[in-house]
């Protein structure tokens, strides 16, 4: 069985009754900047989307740059503020806290950002750079302090011996795995991970990845991914969210977005991860978007994606309705008029981080029944 | 003219023993370190490493772009037949741009945001050629039209900050195509870029390739972008091409521990509980090469042989189903041996 079958969520129904996390209804809309201030320059980065996160699970939000992935997480982290619905972190309302409550909150919930040459201070020791979030929340004292950097520091893997050394002396990494560090160091409950091995080579993402998962195993941690990069979300995601330009487009766990994917965008982002074998990445078939993604104008009505779609293109039901995000089966919600239609050609199936191990000894992933299907 | 060439059997550009070298205060980095690279016409090589293994240094010795402090040492780069090294300004502004192109990993510095895209193109067209402003422009929207951007002749007065960075790097390979290189350099050309858009470059990329005959070199550290776009590859470590074989060869059998170690290393679906391999340790300093194997303290293979502690790996070349195969390790012979006695198939 897969981390994702056996793990901790295993029934979604269970994942509601711990439920951390909750998006209701979240429209976030910026502004135009046009000098009439027409309503026409708007942007809504966020269109009426929900989801949960219960404790110790990781959820993935995935799609494409301008998808609203980040504009979500800025969001629930109260970076920005939602133009209308409602975020609850334990069943109460965040957005409107005080002040005071909103910096209690902070402590509960950290971010890890995707380029760790950029996120970490170039002239503070790591030592002060992990130290700092317990100055800002007044916790312990200066030996306390010491104590629980050194301490976690070990945890994430760095020598505490090193913790005087100022992040030029670290590998992107040993960098990331700094943030992380940074990011634990207040003992929180919900981390946002954003883009956490996207800017590191593939050898260090294993490394990242492991860590991160050993991590929420060890420390209770719920996780939301932001990730672009399926086969991330294929390893480390209990449950994934399909976005596409601020709506949810497809939510279900991660075995059946990968091995059941309903919605066309989804089957798009899944053919255009490359695949590590060269006699599969032959044999499958790559569906491509037409380049002009945000070419838009004219979507004002109807599907957001039918310009792009593959099967939607052409139809009045797609020009004419918006598709709802409705439950098709358990655990696997869909936003599209024509769920299913659009699958890979058999024999040229969805393969996701493919790999080499002869002796599939990892259950049904997509790159072992991929591989399977010419044995 | 770049399809006769791949017809012929001398390759179009051939690297022999190069050497760069950095002079930093905490002493002489050794980026590449004796690399030989074969690329003929029309054909799609990768080089494949992890940050630091001296890919960049190696796209960018060849074009005579390493600055001081940094130098080709030595070496041999030979173009179409003809010398480049040691450099020569003059030829070598004939040959850039205009023999080989070269693409970087992020379109958002790469392209000047106060210039429009139709000037930046054109730009690329008139250093080569006396072409009038107006000529270039019209040859600008051609060219923008062939790496698949819409109503170009709109876009061409568009600034970069108006494209998307998929879009920005469809400019950057405009820019390269300008003058028909008979060769591309793409450096992480899809890095910086989300999915969707990588499989759209790739695909133009192919296409390029196909319809025009030009070689691509493409350097990443992606090793699903090599299956799928490469014939050839070439695994760099330490500054050492440390193996090479054709495309299905080198993921079927992997012959150099490195080249394995990175292949299962790929990020998939594990079972629960258990984690993704990582290779232990980390590259090796290159200002600091001792004796012996490079990859050795890190390798499952080699860890405790003094042969590779000691002695520089021996250099093994082999003919495989798919071709030529080479790799520099003490072990190749046996590993290769045994994936010749299972026959094709999976390797071990």
């Amino acid at each position: 069985m897969s981390r994702k079958e056996t793990g901790l969520v295993q029934d979604i129904k269970t994942a509601r009754a711990d439920e951390l996390l909750a998006v209701e209804n979240v429209t976030k809309v910026f502004r135009g900047t046009g000098r009439l201030r027409s309503r026409d320059n708007d942007v809504v980065a966020l269109d009426d989307i929900s989801f949960e996160l219960g404790r110790g699970e990781t959820l993935a939000l995935v799609g494409e740059s301008g998808s609203g992935k980040t504009t979500a997480t800025r969001c629930i982290l109260r970076l920005i503020e939602p133009t209308s619905g409602e975020i609850r972190f334990e069943g109460k309302s965040i957005l409107g806290l005080a002040p005071s409550q909103l910096f209690n909150l902070r402590r509960r919930m950290q971010v890890v950002f995707q380029d760790p040459f950029a996120s970490l201070d170039p002239r503070m020791t790591i030592e002060k750079i992990v130290e700092e979030p317990l100055v800002v929340h007044r916790l312990g004292n200066a030996s306390e302090r010491h104590d629980r950097v050194k301490e976690i520091l070990e945890l994430v893997g760095i020598p505490a011996q090193h913790a005087n050394r100022k992040p030029q002396a670290f590998s992107g990494g040993q960098r990331q795995r700094i943030a992380i560090a940074r990011a634990l160091v207040l003992n929180p409950e919900l981390v946002v991970l954003d883009e956490p091995v996207t800017a590191l080579d593939m050898s260090i993402q294993a490394q990242v990845l492991n860590l991160l998962v050993d991590l929420q195993v060890r420390l209770g941690l719920t996780y939301l991914l932001v990730v672009h990069d399926l086969s991330v979300a294929e390893f480390a995601a209990h449950r994934i969210v399909v976005m596409y330009r601020g709506k949810l487009v497809e939510v279900g766990t991660t075995s059946r977005i990968l091995n059941r994917p309903l919605h066309p965008y989804t089957v798009v982002l899944l053919s255009a991860v490359p695949i590590a074998d060269p006699e599969l990445a032959a044999r499958s078939h790559r569906i491509l978007l037409n380049a002009d993604s945000f070419d838009g104008a004219g979507v004002a009505r109807g599907c957001p994606f039918r310009l792009r779609c593959p099967i939607g293109r052409e139809r009045s039901t797609c020009q004419e309705r918006q598709p709802e995000l409705a439950i098709l089966e358990e655990g696997h919600s869909v936003a599209c008029h024509f769920p299913g239609e659009l699958s890979l050609r058999a024999g040229e199936e969805v393969v996701v981080g493919a790999t080499l191990d002869p002796n599939p000894a990892h259950g049904t992933s997509l790159s072992q029944r991929g591989a399977g299907t010419d044995a | 003219m770049s399809h006769l060439v791949s017809n012929s059997e001398s390759p179009l550009l051939q690297v022999r023993s190069l050497k760069t070298e950095f002079s930093t205060p905490s002493g002489t980095v050794h980026a590449v370190r004796g690399v030989d690279l074969d690329v003929r016409g029309g054909e799609r090589v990768g080089i494949v490493g992890e940050s630091g293994s001296g890919k960049t240094a190696l796209a960018l010795s060849i074009l005579g772009l390493i600055d001081p402090p940094g130098r080709v040492v030595s070496g041999s780069i030979c173009l179409k037949g003809r010398e480049l090294w040691p450099f020569d300004e003059r030829r070598l502004n004939e040959v850039r741009g205009k023999e080989i192109a070269l693409v970087f990993q992020d379109p958002m510095t790469a392209l000047d945001p106060i210039q429009t895209i139709g000037r930046q193109i054109g730009e690329a067209l008139r250093s080569h050629s006396s072409m009038s402003r107006r000529k270039a422009r019209q040859s600008a929207i051609g060219l923008m039209q062939e790496v698949g951007i819409s109503s170009a002749a709109r876009r061409v007065d568009n600034y970069p900050h108006q494209y998307s960075g998929g879009m920005r790097q469809r400019v950057m390979i405009a820019v390269a195509l300008a003058n028909q290189p008979d060769l591309i350099i793409a450096d992480e050309p899809t890095t910086a870029l989300d999915v969707t858009s990588q499989a759209q470059i790739l695909d133009l990329l192919t296409q390029i390739c196909r319809d025009r005959g030009t070689a691509i070199v493409l350097i990443t550290h992606n090793l699903g972008i090599v299956a799928g776009f490469c014939d050839y590859v070439f695994v760099m470590y330490a500054g050492r091409i440390v193996e090479h074989s054709p495309v299905r060869e080198l993921f079927a059998h992997p012959v150099h521990p490195y080249t394995e170690a990175l292949l299962r290393s790929v990020p998939r679906s594990v079972a629960e509980g258990e984690s993704l391999y990582s290779i232990p340790g980390s590259p090796p300093d290159l200002a600091r090469l001792g004796r012996g194997c490079p990859f050795a303290p890190r390798c499952d293979r080699g860890r405790n042989e003094p042969r590779c502690a000691n002695e520089d790996p021996a250099t093994f070349e082999a003919m495989s189903t798919y071709g030529p195969v080479m790799a520099e390790c003490n072990f190749a012979e046996e590993r290769f041996a045994l994936v010749a006695q299972q026959g094709p198939g999976h390797p071990s």
